[in-house]
């Protein structure tokens, strides 16, 4: 089979559909009202046992076939949603999901046996209206009859959304060209040319082609949002000639399908009313490639797959370019050749784009990673019979790839122990006070130049004291060293190698691995976990990760002849100081900034710079710097400018300097040092 | 030829050392180099290779012989070991060298026993001339003697 080539296309493609239906099942779970998700999961099931079958993976299409007629019923209110019938489907995309990778892996799709969720999907089919399951099957399979309808596929109806929310009201026009007419193109053109200029149009069927090779009979269909009064469409249309009649409808969504066609009722041919307008959309979609890319954007942006090998390479080299660039700028000002200089402006431009374009490529939103776990969440709340609810804040956070790559393990884990140490049972949480639904949250968002990423629970804390007791017994410390750890310290404990405080083992987690391994998975990670505690109110996993090759917004600094970055995150302000204003305190230097006392540290001293000249200059540049509540004043030389950098590892041979959080490669190809603020506190 | 080994040749003060040619990337002219504050004192700095941030050490430093001012010759030999890339700051590259392993006496006598000697892994001859050979996992002490 030719089919190799689509491959990585169809396994990209159907992970985003399964992502696209966990996502569906899972609000639909929340609000099983909802028309609109149902249709969209319906869509993605759609598509997902198309492509299958295009690919010639009759198993995942037959599954899929089956997962799409369960779901055509409870679309046509055959069926209720219930948990059971979501909880079949879930399984179903599991399923499919296996299914997909294995695939993706070479393996044969048949390696998962579905026999069994067949049977169940069809029971629940056939036992709960059995005489709508050939219907629906009929209709999931009647595509080929399908009539031009004034229907909506996805594409439309996000793009109606959009536009309702953009306070336009999207309407259905059907026109009729009178049977005399002998140059219908042309007068279909001259409508569609007022309907733009009224509004957008959307979608025409029969499509725009058609109507341009007249492939129609008196009468057509238009989608068009405007902010028009549909009285001025009428009339707008009407005054051309030979036109019959205009209709002009508002469409409404949620029912959409239903109702457009009950408003075209001229258009609706009688076999249309199950049959998928799967033709009419195909032509509609290949008319406006625009809409569609609008689409995909919406649901899950589209991709393609580069080894991060050789975005390094190219990042690495777009840096040569620049240092050369810059050495071409320092010989057209030696030699005072205009040309060259005012080419070298342009390419300015340039490569200075290129250079953040191919460093934007490398990150990553945390999403990527987050949304698997609402599902995860879910699973395991049912299973432990608790009852949870996620919040995901921060999801659009960019990480680097290789870090985003690396995290969704150790999450997982904080994750379940949350879940399963973290937040009590319904029973004890009432007995306690508490909402009977535990809130499990995770939260990233960036502080200062690391990616905090948190997982939060509002459950029982982590009791120190047991903790004390249980290193006591594995003998990890000693009595006397556990009861001299403060509380905050013991709970750290947790991170040691072979630490586990469940008192039943689960399968859930507690097997004694977990924590350390999150922490080492963290820390090869350049990153830190940490975690704060109070029994009965919750804990607070902290995961700080170092923005690797990420690009953060610095001030660049200047002590004697060395330039410093320091983190724009990190900055409250700059101010300019005379030496007179530097106080002592206990034999250190502050300075008093709007009533508060701030600490300083000249950097020169710090950092150990060599002195060069000394400079008795009047003016101190101080940068106040913050690391959460406390401020500390650094004391600069000079201040460069504000200037987006790339932050740069230094390196195995040089990893875990303190006060450095790496270097960067500034625009003439000169190294600056990171400095980490936090070390400086 | 199975006991041939092609050295590249460079000068520290007057004596001349090598690294086996499989080690080296490229030799770079100097450009500049920026401190890191706290690093160990034998590395130099960092320096900017195509984009790539690289650690620059001192070999004189990390030998422990005296410092000479920069020259026209100063050249840094970028070496790759154990996927760990590193600047080594040299006087001079004197050239490529192949020397017959029989040649390299890696004996303890000639070595030394001192606290420097585990950089050197042997002391070729070719012609009158002698090539120090260096220890580069020791040099670039990835083994956290630090």
């Amino acid at each position: 089979m030719e089919t190799n080539q689509y491959m990585e296309m169809f396994l990209d493609e159907s992970r985003e559909h399964l992502q696209s239906l966990n996502d569906g099942l899972l609000s639909l779970e929340n609000d099983p009202e909802d028309l609109s998700v149902l249709n969209e999961i319906f869509r993605n099931a759609h598509t997902l046992k198309g492509m299958s079958a295009t690919m010639g993976y009759t198993k995942t299409a037959e599954l899929t076939h089956d997962m799409e007629n369960l779901l055509d019923m409870l679309r046509k209110e055959q069926l209720k949603v219930s948990s059971e019938i979501i909880d079949v489907i879930f399984k179903c995309v599991d399923s499919l999901q296996e299914m997909v990778e294995n695939i993706g892996n070479g393996e044969s799709e048949d390696l998962v046996d579905v026999s069994d969720l067949v049977r169940q999907v069809n029971a629940i089919a056939k036992g709960d209206a059995a005489p709508a399951a050939e219907e629906a099957e009929e209709a999931a399979e009647g595509e080929n009859a399908a009539a031009p309808v004034l229907e909506l596929n996805d594409t439309d109806e996000t793009v109606i959304r959009e536009a309702k929310n953009s306070g336009l009201i999207p309407y259905a026009v059907h026109v009729e060209i009178a049977e005399s007419c002998l140059l219908k193109s042309a007068r279909s053109y001259m409508v569609m040319n007022v309907l733009d200029e009224l509004g957008d149009v959307i979608k025409s069927v029969p499509p725009a082609q058609d109507l341009e090779q007249e492939k129609f009979d008196h009468s057509f269909d238009v989608v068009i949002v405007t902010d028009a009064e549909p009285k001025a469409i009428e009339d707008g249309v009407s005054a051309i000639s030979e036109i019959t009649e205009v209709k002009v409808t508002e469409i409404t969504l949620s029912a959409s399908k239903e109702e457009t066609k009950e408003e075209a009722p001229k258009a609706a041919a009688p076999a249309a009313k199950k049959a998928e307008p799967k033709k009419a959309d195909a032509k509609a979609e290949a008319k406006k490639p625009a809409g569609k890319n609008d689409k995909k954007a919406h649901v899950a942006g589209q991709s393609v797959r580069v080894d991060i090998e050789k975005l390094d390479t190219l990042m690495n080299l777009v840096g040569e370019l620049v240092t050369n660039k810059v050495r071409l700028e320092q010989i057209g000002m030696t030699h005072r050749l205009t040309e060259l200089t005012e080419t070298l402006e342009q390419m300015d431009r340039v490569t200075s784009d290129l250079q953040s374009v191919v460093m934007k490529v490398r990150m990553v939103p945390v999403s990527q990673v987050f949304n698997r776990f609402p599902r995860m969440v879910r699973d395991l709340a049912k299973e432990l019979n608790k009852d949870i609810n996620l919040t995901i804040e921060g999801e659009d956070t960019e990480l680097d790839r290789t870090v985003i790559d690396e995290i969704g393990d150790p999450l997982m884990h904080l994750l379940r122990n949350s879940l399963d140490h973290g937040v009590e049972h319904p029973d004890d949480r009432e007995a306690k006070g508490k909402p009977r639904t535990g809130e499990v949250g995770l939260i990233a968002r960036h502080e200062g130049n690391n990616v905090v990423i948190m997982v939060t629970d509002d459950g029982a804390g982590i009791n120190a004291d047991k903790i004390r007791n249980k290193a006591v017994e594995k003998g990890m410390i000693s009595r006397e060293e556990a009861d001299a750890l403060p509380d905050a310290d013991a709970v750290r404990l947790i991170f040691l190698p072979g630490f586990s405080t469940a008192e039943t083992i689960t399968d859930v987690s507690g097997r004694g691995v977990g924590m350390d391994v999150v922490r080492s998975k963290i820390e090869s990670l350049g990153g830190h976990v940490d975690v704060e505690t109070k029994i009965d109110e919750g804990s607070v996993f902290k995961i700080k990760l170092p923005l690797t090759l990420a690009i953060i917004q610095a001030m660049l600094v200047k002590v004697q002849d060395e330039m410093y970055a320091i983190p724009l995150g990190s900055i409250d302000s700059t101010i300019n100081i005379t030496p007179d204003d530097i106080k002592t305190v206990q034999n250190k230097e502050v300075i008093v900034l709007r009533g508060q006392i701030i600490p300083i540290a000249r950097l020169g001293e710090v950092l150990s710079v060599p002195k060069g000249a000394d400079n008795d200059e009047e003016d101190i540049f101080v940068v106040v710097v913050h690391v959460g509540d406390h401020k500390i004043g650094i004391v600069v030389d000079n201040l460069i400018g504000q200037q987006e950098i790339v932050i740069k590892t230094l390196g195995k041979l040089l990893s875990g300097l303190k006060m450095l959080a790496g270097a960067t490669v500034l625009g003439d190809g000169h190294v600056a040092m990171i400095l980490d603020v936090s070390a400086l506190m | 030829m199975a006991n041939e080994d092609q050295v590249v040749a460079f000068k520290l003060r007057n004596e001349e050392y090598g690294f086996s040619i499989l080690n080296v990337q490229e030799i770079k002219g100097l450009t500049d180099i920026t401190r890191v504050p706290f690093a160990p004192e034998f590395i130099k700095g960092v320096i900017n290779l195509r984009g790539s941030v690289l650690p620059v050490i001192d070999l004189k430093k990390r030998l422990g012989l005296e410092d000479t001012p920069y020259t026209a010759n100063t050249r840094i030999v970028i070496v790759q070991y154990d996927e760990v890339a590193v600047g080594m700051l040299v006087d001079a590259v004197t050239e490529v060298r192949t020397i017959n392993a029989d040649d390299i006496d890696t004996s303890r006598t000639v070595t030394g026993n001192d606290s420097n000697s585990k950089f050197i892994s042997g002391i070729g001859k070719v012609d009158d001339r002698l090539i120090i050979q260096l220890n580069l996992s020791e040099i670039i002490g990835l083994n956290g003697e630090e």
